[in-house]
């Protein structure tokens, strides 16, 4: 009793309950405009949480990740703009839908799945942290490599336009992901000695080159066809998620969350390559899986929930095991120190309220991110009803504007460019950017893998199957490319040559 | 990633720098031409939250405490630190513009890579402020305990043994490789992007050994088998853990992961002195050092010139490291 008394005083105090709301406020503000990140705002912020005691400087920092992995998913959805990486993928069936005028059904489904997500991974925190994290070891090369290869069988579910076009985009996408820094020589590929690519072509702008600005290119430039096709929004954004939809997305909002709990706990892959797995997963099983990348909500509920569902999943390397998942959890293992906790086994036997209390904010915040999406967006999402006359030129300045701020760099804004004429290309040839977009995200996850699997079997072929993990996920990917591409192109075979 | 930082006057930092004002007004015009009046910029080559940026903010507010100067800091990732610091290089040397750099921006990438800064000609060192800690570790169940163990066993699976790093051309890459080079053995080294993913890969047994900071608290948990810590004392964590030293093992003398500040080539004497003496005053602050502590780093004051000489023993022993594994350009 006199236990759960001093955790619930920790909870209890003022400034917990103060900066959890604001953190989510402010968390999905920032996720909402592109050129803002988490991760600049939270470094911004830390130094001033060091003052803080240990629970209210973490909750703040919880919730401004928490609501930014929210706040992404509304530009994505309304304007084809990501606020966040993490929420490209939602792009991809969240602004067709807002282009039919159920922009509020979008959103909608973004805030449960997120909500959802998020508590997923906060219940998988408390109750499974040991044994997730346990899992998350076994995950080497070989076994991501398997991943990401089944990862790219969704190519073939999104390539609306045929899969020649489909595979044609992958590979340009996995071949722009090499641009930048050789893994195992330091060689400088594609980057024609600037070293403004050494890091490889910067994902933000290129992201936003390529969904938002041929939208407003060919709105201005284009022929006048193409134009009504853009200029118009068929009805408003009134709409809500219906019970018997939500009731569908269930479904895949649960697995995504899984999905992205799971892949969270891994060092090194990150919310924006695991709602591609979520995405993949879904697009194999979701009732709507036929409208995917045309406006499927499960598409948009596959990609929220499985980001969202890295959201607590990240901290159990972190709390469990003492490794930061990834930047932001390295600046938490800093502030960790700074208040004499140090995460890892051993904050487990000496530091047990706090864990305790540190489970319920999280939980509570859950909450919080839902009421908070529940009435903001209640507004924004009107922002579909703004003349295109007027919402475009914002827009155009929000992406110019965007681009120069993740780095201050004048190149991106170039490259942000360059990727809107090689959109505008795309459409042309009917390729999907989205098939580019995954070959993209995950061609770095791929080669790096591949090379590493190569080194330490020494170039054995035997190396890529020493793990029933990575057998598992090839299995996995002869099924998705057998039922997804030889047994439909046999059938549409067979009916051809019935009808001749 | 960049963003621009600015710390607020604090009081005492306004009463320093009234203090400083009312010096400069009486010296002689000749000294006030050379380092011009006004506020600092410190580049940092990366983004927010990582280890360079924390050390800048650990010590800057105390530094411009004592220069009464104020300090404003600019993160300009991008290119594995190298951007940063063409910035920096290319920036007017009047004194007021500094940088805080790791070791591979300075001793590595230059070499690796035909960059647009010469570290030898168009830096001028100001103060080394810290070194990180580094350990040798391997996974649990690796059948070795020892130093001498583990060589032995090199010697006997000549290349089977994998080392983890944070990537090509990093600190811990350079460390694997003179490691190999000064045990005489052959080893496998497998880049990956960071130091948590290389430590996940030595935990999960996917790889066997790692050169890092990260393995010391890991070590301490009892998650991996610590060997030899490389830096000059004793980790007080894990008191029982020999050093290179300790082991007698040469090669690793002059080779540790320093942070640093660098101005431009040409910078004012004065400035570089005035900055340097700053940084020295700041790391006695008990306040400065622990936060250091908790970054997990050791505060470790080098001056001007003493920081420019192991810039260029360090330039030189990597070199004869990179060259034979055809890493230089």
């Amino acid at each position: 009793m006199e236990y759960w008394s001093s955790v619930f005083a920790m909870i209890l105090d003022w400034k917990v309950l103060v900066f959890l709301p604001i953190g989510v406020i402010v968390g999905a503000i920032i996720g909402a405009i592109p050129g803002l990140t988490i991760t600049m705002s939270i470094s911004v912020l830390l130094p001033f949480t060091l003052f803080l005691d240990p629970l209210p400087g973490l909750v703040l920092i919880f919730g401004i990740s928490k609501g930014g992995l929210f706040g992404g998913s509304i530009s994505a959805i309304l304007l084809n703009v990501p606020g966040t990486p993490a929420a490209a993928c939602t792009m991809l069936d969240g602004y067709p839908l807002s282009r039919k005028g159920r922009a509020g059904e979008a959103l909608d489904t973004a805030l449960w799945a997120s909500f959802l997500g998020d508590l997923i991974s906060v219940l998988a925190l408390i109750l499974l942290a040991g044994a997730l994290a346990q899992l998350g070891l076994k995950f080497g090369p070989v076994e991501l490599f398997a991943l990401i290869v089944f990862s790219l069988t969704v190519i073939a579910a999104i390539s609306t336009s045929g899969l020649l076009r489909g595979i044609v985009g992958g590979l340009l996408g996995l071949i722009a992901g090499t641009v930048g820094l050789d893994l195992v020589y330091g060689s400088e590929r594609f980057t024609f000695g600037s070293a403004n690519l050494y890091d490889g072509i910067a994902f933000m702008p290129l992201l936003v080159g390529l969904f938002a600005l041929p939208d407003i290119l060919l709105y201005y430039f284009g022929p006048r066809q193409a134009r009504k096709g853009v200029g118009r929004t068929a009805g408003g954004a009134s709409g809500r998620l219906s019970m018997a939809n939500f009731r569908m997305i269930l479904p895949t909002i649960l697995k995504g969350g899984f999905i992205g709990v799971i892949l969270g706990a891994i060092p090194g892959i990150g919310a924006t390559a695991s709602t591609f797995v979520s995405y993949a997963e879904a697009r194999r099983s979701a009732p709507d899986r036929e409208e995917f990348g045309k406006g499927a909500l499960s598409g948009v509920a596959a990609a929220e929930s499985a980001n969202s569902g890295t959201g607590a999943s990240t901290l159990i390397p972190l709390l469990a095991l003492g490794i930061p998942g990834d930047i932001v959890g390295a600046m938490l293992l800093g502030a960790f120190y700074f208040h004499g906790l140090a995460p890892g086994p051993l904050l487990f036997q000496n530091n047990l309220d706090f864990i305790h209390a540190l489970y319920i904010t999280l939980l509570i915040s859950s909450a919080i991110v839902l009421i908070v999406g529940r009435y903001g967006t209640q507004y924004i999402k009107r922002i579909v009803e703004v003349p295109r006359d007027v919402l475009f030129p914002i827009v155009l300045v929000l992406t110019v504007v965007g681009a120069f701020a993740i780095s201050n760099s004048l190149f991106d804004v170039w490259v942000m460019l360059v990727a809107g004429m090689v959109g505008i290309g795309f459409r042309a040839l009917r390729i999907p950017e989205a098939a580019f977009l995954i070959g993209f995200v995950l061609s770095p996850l791929l080669e790096n893998n591949l090379q590493r699997v190569l080194i330490i079997g020494k170039g054995e072929m035997s190396a890529f199957f020493d793990s029933w993990i990575a057998l598992v996920l090839y299995a996995a990917t002869v099924a998705a490319v057998v039922g997804r591409i030889i047994l439909p192109a046999l059938q549409e075979h067979k009916l051809k040559r019935q009808a001749g | 990633m960049t963003h621009v930082f600015t710390k607020n006057w604090t009081r005492r930092g306004l009463l320093a720098a009234a203090a400083t004002l009312a010096l400069t007004l009486g010296l002689p015009d000749t000294a006030r031409a050379e380092w011009p009046a006004g506020g600092l910029r410190v580049i940092v080559p990366y983004g927010p939250g990582g280890t360079s940026d924390n050390i800048t903010r650990a010590v800057t507010p105390k530094i411009e405490e004592i220069l009464g100067r104020n300090i404003t800091i600019e993160n300009i990732g991008g290119g594995g630190g190298v951007i940063g610091v063409t910035q920096l290089a290319k920036s007017k040397p009047d004194g007021l513009t500094f940088a805080m750099v790791p070791t591979a921006t300075l001793v590595i990438a230059p070499q690796m890579r035909k960059l647009n800064y010469d570290p030898l000609t168009d830096i001028q060192p100001v103060a080394k402020i810290a070194e990180s800690y580094g350990a040798l570790a391997m996974r649990k169940d690796f059948p070795a305990d020892n130093l001498s163990e583990l060589i032995a066993y090199a010697k006997e699976h000549p290349g089977d043994i994998t080392f983890g790093s944070a990537g090509i051309g990093s600190i811990t890459h350079l460390y694997v490789e003179i490691f190999a080079n000064a045990a005489g053995i052959e080893v496998n080294h497998v880049p990956f992007k960071g130091s948590s993913e290389a430590m996940n890969n030595v935990l999960g047994g996917h790889v066997d050994g790692q050169f890092d900071a990260v393995v010391l608290r890991q070590a301490q948990a009892g998650a991996v088998k610590p060997i030899a810590i490389l830096n000059d004392e004793r980790w007080e964590g894990l008191p029982d853990v020999p050093t290179l030293n300790d082991l007698d093992f040469k090669g690793f003398e002059n080779v540790s992961s320093w942070f640093g500040f660098i101005a431009p080539e040409g910078t004012p004497d004065e400035a570089v002195q005035a900055f340097s003496d700053a940084t020295r005053q700041a790391l006695e602050d008990p306040e400065v050092k622990r936060h250091l502590k908790e970054l997990g780093v050791i505060p470790k004051y080098l001056p001007s010139d003493q920081f420019a000489e192991l810039i260029r023993s360090n330039y030189d022993q990597y070199k004869t490291i990179l060259e034979p594994l055809g890493l230089t350009h």
